[in-house]
């Protein structure tokens, strides 16, 4: 290749990349930047905006709400992550083994990943209705007492959790199961000739093999379970006594239902760096797991 | 020859200009029966003023006033739009609103239920037409009533008319006829909100200090209000509940009475349901006041006022206000006293059973920051009926919002 050749190209690299590159820098680099020099401000969206410095931040600290908004958001994915993950793996092995239920155990649990938020939401809180729900049905049919879930303030993010789980975990399913496919059978065959069991090919093969695949469901589920809002939103509106209030909720109701929209870009600025921090572990945990196989 | 050519074609062309229509665009939210009644009357409307079109384009409800504010920055809101009574302050403090008080004609104000009109100044300044009032009512189920033995000697179901009765009233149904509840209603913005501005409001508390100019509460009246809707809750007359579930067991006549707004009588009475309305009970010597919003039209602010766009949007507007009787078929309560009084709306069913409602209204006090402080109010309400607040913590956890909603 002539040095006017790779001019040429590199040219038309760029030339590709214009419409892309544009659009990135008018819809996102633009407003990025804006929007971080909006924490320093007071802005009512129609005002003009007016300088505070750090008072945003300062407020931001001694806000009970939003306090307790970040430990909602934070409990809300210690308790979706790992069963998410556990759960996608198991099923994901009986769906990937040779049984016949494997298509079925395929299909059963991606399904709800293509239903959209509100229908996941309505449909769950008519089943958690203590009246008429399925569920209170159900308990009451075996003696249980009948728990008020939406409304009780122990069990309404539970509830929440438990839908989020149902309606997530296929996503993280298909991704196990193309990491079980990627591990070769040689390794199994040659585990069997030295006489493993399945409970040993399993701790000693498939979990080791798909490292990537659980950083790669942990990281994604934290961060998406970090931005919670259209499930409390629909579900209990951040009740009972907004203990099931998140941080995007409460950006939400600040931003655009009093128009605090400085105050709530600075709340949305901690939560973009703390998701900033586990996108980071992930791409180290990646990086330093695809060296060792090269190992 | 060309001057005169030339001043023919203008004539001509202001002719043209004069004949054309004025179009107005209208933003509104509403939606089934509600949106038909709408539509309907903006195509009356246009039909009886061939001048001036207004044309609909419905928003969805959850989005209107984010979308407003937007369009408002953007310089491109419609002429139009719907807005509750409660926002005005906050969107006319932000310079969002047309006042519109040279504009309407003089004697639409008077006719107007005072405590409605009143609160669609600020800063006095009008700026906003109401259509309607949605108060909260007393439903109570006729059929249940008549089974737990509750009737006149007419054998008529009994009404409550103060709060002892209705709760002796819910306590008997609820335990003769073996139900979960005897009041059925929503914990958040329905008990939150609504009850407790009618209870509080009967006890002869305010909210809004004339004199400051600012919202007030009375520590005593609001920690009275909270222990008796706790009373409510722990004697398991009510329980908490969102406000399908509400609606739901009040419909399947499992619940003899149910707190809701006047909107429901779009819905109930086409349901098999032997049901009644009243007014809230009133305290004893109170009248039965009563928590109420209201829709308005308001003309949102344009870069630049185009005088004729106002002008025939205010027709519109108050046109819109002079007819809405037909606007009550939805349930809600005329405002203009004309209307009420009208045979077109009380010939609607059972709307002469509510209609004094009208009358001992409380809409919410007409403050910038009354949206956050009532969000506050649902979540403090529910504290305090889950036990996580006295109510004495709750009066003062009120008060403390307040103050910081006003220091902003």
């Amino acid at each position: 290749m002539t040095v006017y050749n790779k001019k040429k190209h590199t040219l038309l690299a760029y030339l590709f990349f214009l419409p892309f590159g544009v659009l990135l820098i008018i819809f996102k680099l633009i407003p990025f930047v804006n929007s971080v020099r909006m924490v320093f401000y007071k802005w009512d969206i129609l005002g003009t905006p007016q300088f505070i410095g750090f008072a945003n931040f300062t407020r931001m600290f001694s806000d009970k709400v939003f306090l307790s908004s970040l430990w909602h958001t934070f409990y809300f994915v210690i308790l979706t992550v790992p069963p998410i993950m556990i759960l996608s793996f198991l099923v994901a092995v009986l769906a990937n083994s040779k049984m016949h239920a494997g298509g079925f155990m395929r299909s059963a649990f991606y399904l709800p990943y293509t239903l959209t938020i509100s229908v996941v939401c309505l449909t769950w809180a008519l089943l958690y209705n203590p009246y008429f729900g399925l569920i209170s049905k159900a308990t009451k049919s075996i003696g249980l007492k009948t728990i008020n879930w939406l409304v009780d303030p122990t069990w309404a993010m539970p509830a929440v959790a438990i839908t989020t789980v149902w309606w997530t975990m296929g996503f993280c399913v298909v991704l196990y199961i193309a990491g079980l496919q990627q591990i070769p059978t040689s390794y199994y065959e040659a585990a069997e000739l030295d006489g493993a069991s399945g409970f040993k090919k399993m701790i000693f093969i498939t979990i080791p093999l798909l490292k990537r695949v659980h950083v790669l469901v942990i990281v994604t589920q934290i961060i998406a379970s970090l931005q919670i809002f259209g499930q409390v939103y629909i579900m209990t509106a951040g009740g009972p006594a907004g203990k099931t209030r998140t941080v995007m909720q409460y950006i939400y109701e600040q931003g655009f239902r009093y128009f605090k929209m400085g105050y709530a870009q600075s709340m949305a600025f901690i939560m973009f760096l703390i998701m900033l921090v586990f996108s980071y572990l992930q791409l180290r945990l990646m990086i330093s797991s695809s060296k060792e196989e090269l190992i | 020859m060309k001057k005169v050519l030339l001043i023919i074609s203008i004539l001509a062309l202001l002719a043209v200009i004069a004949q054309a229509k004025t179009t107005i665009t209208v933003w509104t939210f509403f939606s089934g029966g509600e949106g038909f009644i709408v539509t309907d009357l903006i195509k009356k409307f246009n039909a009886e003023n061939p001048d001036i079109e207004v044309v609909e384009q419905i928003i969805e409800w959850g989005e209107l006033y984010n979308k407003l504010t937007t369009a408002v920055v953007a310089g491109d809101p419609p002429d139009v739009s719907v807005m509750h009574l409660a926002m005005i302050p906050d969107f006319a403090s932000r310079g969002a609103l047309t006042a519109i008080d040279s504009y309407v004609s003089k004697d639409i104000l008077p006719d107007y239920v005072p405590e409605i009109i009143s609160k669609a100044h600020y800063n006095g300044k009008l700026y906003a037409i109401p259509i309607d009032t949605h108060p909260l009512v007393l439903y109570y189920n006729k059929k249940l009533l008549k089974k737990a033995g509750l009737v006149d000697q007419n054998g008529e179901a009994l009404v409550p008319k103060t709060w002892d009765e209705l709760i002796n009233y819910a306590k008997t149904a609820k335990t003769k006829l073996g139900l979960d509840v005897g009041i059925s209603a929503e914990n958040g913005p329905m008990t939150g909100e609504r009850l407790f501005i009618a209870y509080y409001t009967q006890l002869g508390g305010e909210f809004y200090d004339a004199k400051t100019n600012t919202i007030k509460l009375d520590l005593e009246k609001a920690k009275k209000t909270y222990e008796f809707i706790k009373s409510l809750f722990d004697s398991g007359i009510m329980k908490s509940m969102d406000y399908n579930t509400g609606e739901s067991l009040f419909q399947n006549d499992q619940s003899p009475f149910h707190l809701n707004g006047v909107w429901a009588m779009a819905v109930y009475p086409t349901l098999n349901l032997e049901f009644g309305v009243t007014s809230v009970p009133a305290l004893p010597g109170s009248k039965p006041y009563t928590w109420a919003d209201s829709h308005t039209w308001v003309l949102p602010k344009h870069p630049k006022d185009d005088l004729n766009k106002i002008k025939a949007a205010v027709k519109f507007i108050e046109w819109f206000a002079r007819n809405s009787a037909e606007w009550a078929k939805a349930g809600h309560l005329p405002v203009l006293n004309s209307v009420l009084r009208s045979d077109a709306f009380l010939k609607l069913p059972m709307r002469a059973d509510y209609a004094q409602v009208a009358n001992f209204v409380v809409p919410a006090p007409s403050m910038k920051g009354w949206v956050e402080i009532r969000q506050k109010m649902w979540e403090i309400n529910q504290s305090v009926i889950l036990g996580q607040m006295t109510p004495e913590q709750g009066a003062k956890e009120l008060q403390q919002a307040i103050k910081n909603v006003l220091s902003e």
